[in-house]
């Protein structure tokens, strides 16, 4: 605007700046919701007695187990993306 | 002798020699200029070189004269060569820090993902350790059941540890 409004500026012409090279990490970071660490449920009453067969005492437990396995499997997922997210709570 | 020596090199301007002498001039003329077009047509080469080069940086070799913005303002002309110059050294530049950049995320990552890979392997021992122990307690609990199979608190703190359950509120 002023080189054309005062013409002792007119000479005063701005070199274009030297391109900046710019490198950017691109992440690929799972959506904050998929990044909860899961909470562990309440347990079965320590002062209850029942009476099982052993057929339900080892379905129980393979229930528990694959429970307690495919949570170990999505805390280290999480922490993969989002490291010590999981450890903190105790969880 | 020096008088029979400069009668003679008169002669040659003066003479039946000058047609000799007008020869070589002729010759050396012609060299002269042939010497040059070959000049002319390496520097035209050159020229159309320079021009298509620079073109393809964006900054013209031989820039079109500025023309004033204004009346009366001094526009700013630039030798030939000289914006063409500053436009290689940018691109240069731009290459070398976008590879050197380049090269230093490309590095992070793989530490970054290094680290991860420890980090993970770490988790899953520990994993793995924990559920091999809850597992273990678990057979034990099993193991006392006795043939009326009656569970108790044995059997239900070893089945909540096996599944990481949390102690019931009371």
């Amino acid at each position: 605007m002023l080189s054309t409004a005062l013409a002792g500026c007119a000479h005063l012409r701005a070199d274009p700046p030297a391109p900046a090279a710019v490198a950017v990490a691109v992440k690929d970071t799972p959506p904050s919701d998929l990044l909860v660490c899961p909470v562990a449920p309440e347990g079965f009453p320590v002062d209850a007695q029942a009476t099982m067969p052993p057929a339900v005492r080892f379905a129980a437990i393979r229930l528990a187990t694959a429970f307690a396995a495919v949570r170990a499997q999505l805390d280290r997922l999480i922490e993969w993306h989002a490291p010590a997210s999981c450890t903190e709570s105790g969880q | 002798m020096l008088t029979r020596i400069f009668k003679g090199a008169v002669g040659i301007f003066t003479g039946e020699g000058r047609w000799i002498l007008l020869l070589a001039v002729a010759a050396c003329a012609a060299g002269l200029y042939a010497w040059g077009a070959k000049g002319h047509a390496e520097r035209d080469a050159v020229l159309a070189w320079a021009d298509r080069t620079c073109a393809a940086t964006g900054a013209p070799y031989r820039p079109a004269s500025a023309v004033p913005v204004a009346p009366g303002a001094v526009a700013t002309v630039y030798p030939p060569g000289v914006r063409c110059e500053q436009a290689v050294a940018q691109l240069v530049a731009f290459r070398r820090d976008a590879a050197e950049s380049t090269a230093k995320l490309l590095a992070d990552a793989m530490a970054a993902q290094d680290a991860k890979r420890a980090r993970d392997l770490n988790a899953a021992a520990a994993a793995a350790r924990d559920a091999r122990a809850a597992a273990t307690i678990m057979e034990n609990a099993n193991a006392s059941i006795g043939p009326d199979d009656r569970v108790a608190r044995d059997w239900f703190d070893a089945l909540n540890r096996a599944g990481g359950l949390r102690a019931p509120a009371r």
